[in-house]
């Protein structure tokens, strides 16, 4: 198949040489002086009064209920089932899809171990957290959007249990220590709920780019505790955000919001935006990305710019200790992940052209943070249309 | 030399125009990209009211526009943006054709297997949440490089990225194996 980055191209080249020039600015541009006219105004009335009906018909033709669901889900087909040792030398990934494929990679040096599980073909949206029995939890949110498959698989037979389907979409799922509570981000609302007939449900609502709302999903009763933690649109800073759980699983760290520079922590057993603890930045700095280590937060710290400069570790009272510099030209695409236990990081970057003296090209770098140093664990070159091919998903 | 030179100064202007004729020029360069986008966004019966309109915003607005905070180019596209998206949205929904089929009326060649890919390809792209179309848009159509795009849709550059990531999965998996 040709890629999609490359259609397009010849798509827009072809379009572009069959337009006609544009009409002319001078006429226009003295029209735009003159008064608008007000035949849209009853178009306008009629719209707003059909769209008005419309939502409030919404709620008649969906189940209120917007929380998890129990439905149960069957187990898929057993993947390849070499048998893998989980001894602390390797890290999870998620290969882009659709469809998505979890993959298990050297911590030494990046090499693809295997690929363990491969999600449906609808699939668009991929975590896969390791849990502290060894198993790989993985989620999958369908290319429809406001469903999202929560699996357990076992990382020496490939089996694949169902563990339940919750009825929104998840974005930067993370795995609480003890594997039994998924935190996530989601939308307010499902985009199915809200579009008109004649767009399609999607990932993305269009009013509002990013999800906003902090769910903790208990796995075993399919409760949720949720909280709203940016107004919404536009409330992630970038590809930056992230959560992650503390070591005693009481808590959960969250950066990378917009216009929000500090961490911010929440009680996990009932987050709250008004009574989350805020770690704060130094001044004209942000921090994202973090990852909660046994020996404190780690995070990317941004002073200044898109790209984060270094990794700090701070504690939960906001001081400052290890520092490791980042190299240059790290654009948004940074995520951290730790193993379940909380004792090491890895941190992924994506480097790119973002900056007039970086490298026209991308690729993804994953560093293993190893004491007071940084390793360099692999580079893979990408191209636009390979971008976040796979991700660090957990240690 | 002097036209260049005043071209220059109006380009790196750190204040739009305030005199109408001044204004039209300081346009003219970006002319092209609010044109192609309007095209693009709105459909065959409607892009030239709003680039019609989207000149007659930025007129409007000419005083919040500041050069230090992004380009000319990138001010005067999320307008047109902005114009297109209230186009849709003044249509009644039922009658609301999505980005595809004005894709398709604005000339893609019936029959012959290129025509049959570029009508998928449209109606793929129509199919496109808002912001993954706008994305792709002005990425691929208008050739805007990523942090201008950003600028234009006002939001970090890893959000174009991500968005036009999730963008490229939708469209192959609505285009299959099988497109070339």
């Amino acid at each position: 198949m040709t890629d999609i980055d490359e259609i397009l191209r010849s798509d827009a080249a072809r379009w572009l040489a069959a337009q006609p020039a544009p009409p002319s600015l001078d006429a226009i541009s003295s029209a735009a002086t003159r008064p608008r006219g007000r035949g849209r105004v009853w178009f306008a009335v009629a719209a707003t009064v059909l769209v008005v009906a419309a939502i409030a018909l919404v709620p008649l033709l969906r189940s209120a209920s917007h929380h998890a669901s129990t439905t149960p889900i069957a187990a898929s087909p057993q993947h390849d089932s070499a048998v893998l040792a989980l001894d602390q030398t390797t890290f999870v990934a998620v290969h882009a899809g659709p469809p998505a494929t979890v993959q298990l990679r050297s911590l030494s040096n990046g090499q693809l171990v295997k690929n363990l599980y491969v999600t449906a073909k609808d699939v668009t949206a991929a975590y896969a957290l390791r849990a502290p029995d060894g198993s790989i939890v993985v989620t999958s949110g369908t290319l429809t959007g406001c469903s999202t498959r929560v699996e357990r698989v076992d990382p020496v037979t490939g089996l694949a249990t169902g563990v339940r389907t919750v009825a929104e979409s998840m974005r930067y799922a993370a795995l609480s220590p003890d594997g039994t509570k998924l935190a996530y981000l989601t939308w307010t609302s499902c985009a199915a709920q809200t579009t008109p007939p004649s767009v399609p449900a999607g990932l993305d609502q269009p009013s509002q780019s990013d999800p906003n709302v902090l769910t903790v999903l208990d796995l075993r009763t399919g409760s949720a505790v949720r909280t709203t933690i940016s107004p919404g649109a536009l409330g992630i800073a970038g590809a930056n955000f992230g959560l992650s759980w503390s070591p005693d699983g009481r808590r959960i760290v969250a950066a990378g919001l917009a216009g929000t520079p500090a961490a911010l922590l929440f009680d996990a057993a009932g987050p709250q935006l008004a009574g989350a603890t805020r770690v704060p930045a130094p001044p004209g700095c942000s921090y994202s990305a973090p990852a909660w280590t046994t020996s404190g937060i780690i995070v990317a710290q941004t002073c200044g710019g898109v790209s984060p400069q270094k990794l700090v570790e701070i504690s939960a009272a906001g001081v400052v200790g290890t520092a490791w510099p980042l190299p240059g030209c790290i654009d948004d695409g940074v995520l951290a992940a730790t193993d379940p236990q909380h004792t090491r990081a890895v941190v992924q970057l994506d480097l790119g052209d973002y900056g007039p003296s970086c490298s026209a090209s991308w690729a993804t770098r994953i560093v293993r943070i190893d004491g007071a140093t940084l390793t360099t664990v692999l580079t893979q070159p990408l191209g636009y249309a390979k971008f976040s091919s796979w991700a660090v998903t957990s240690g | 030399v002097h036209n260049s030179l005043a071209r220059a100064a109006l380009d790196a202007a750190a204040a739009a125009p305030d005199d109408a004729a001044t204004f039209a020029e300081w346009v003219r360069p970006n002319w092209p990209a609010m044109a192609t986008l309007a095209r693009r966004l709105a459909g065959s019966g409607e892009w030239e009211d709003v680039l019609q309109d989207s000149f007659g915003a930025a007129w409007r607005k000419r005083g919040q526009f500041d050069g230090a905070r992004g380009s000319a180019r990138n001010w005067l596209l999320a307008i047109t943006a902005d114009q297109a998206r209230k186009s849709r949205r003044r249509r009644v929904p039922w009658l609301l054709r999505d980005a595809a089929e004005a894709s398709i009326e604005r000339g893609t060649e019936p029959g012959g297997e290129h025509g049959e890919h570029a009508l998928d390809l449209a109606a793929a792209l129509g199919r496109l949440t808002e912001r993954q179309r706008l994305a792709v848009t002005l990425h691929y159509y208008v050739g805007l490089p990523v942090a201008d795009a950003a600028e234009v849709m006002a939001c970090a550059p890893g959000t174009v990225k991500s968005t036009l990531s999730d963008a490229r999965s939708r469209l192959r998996a609505e285009l299959g194996e099988d497109y070339r």
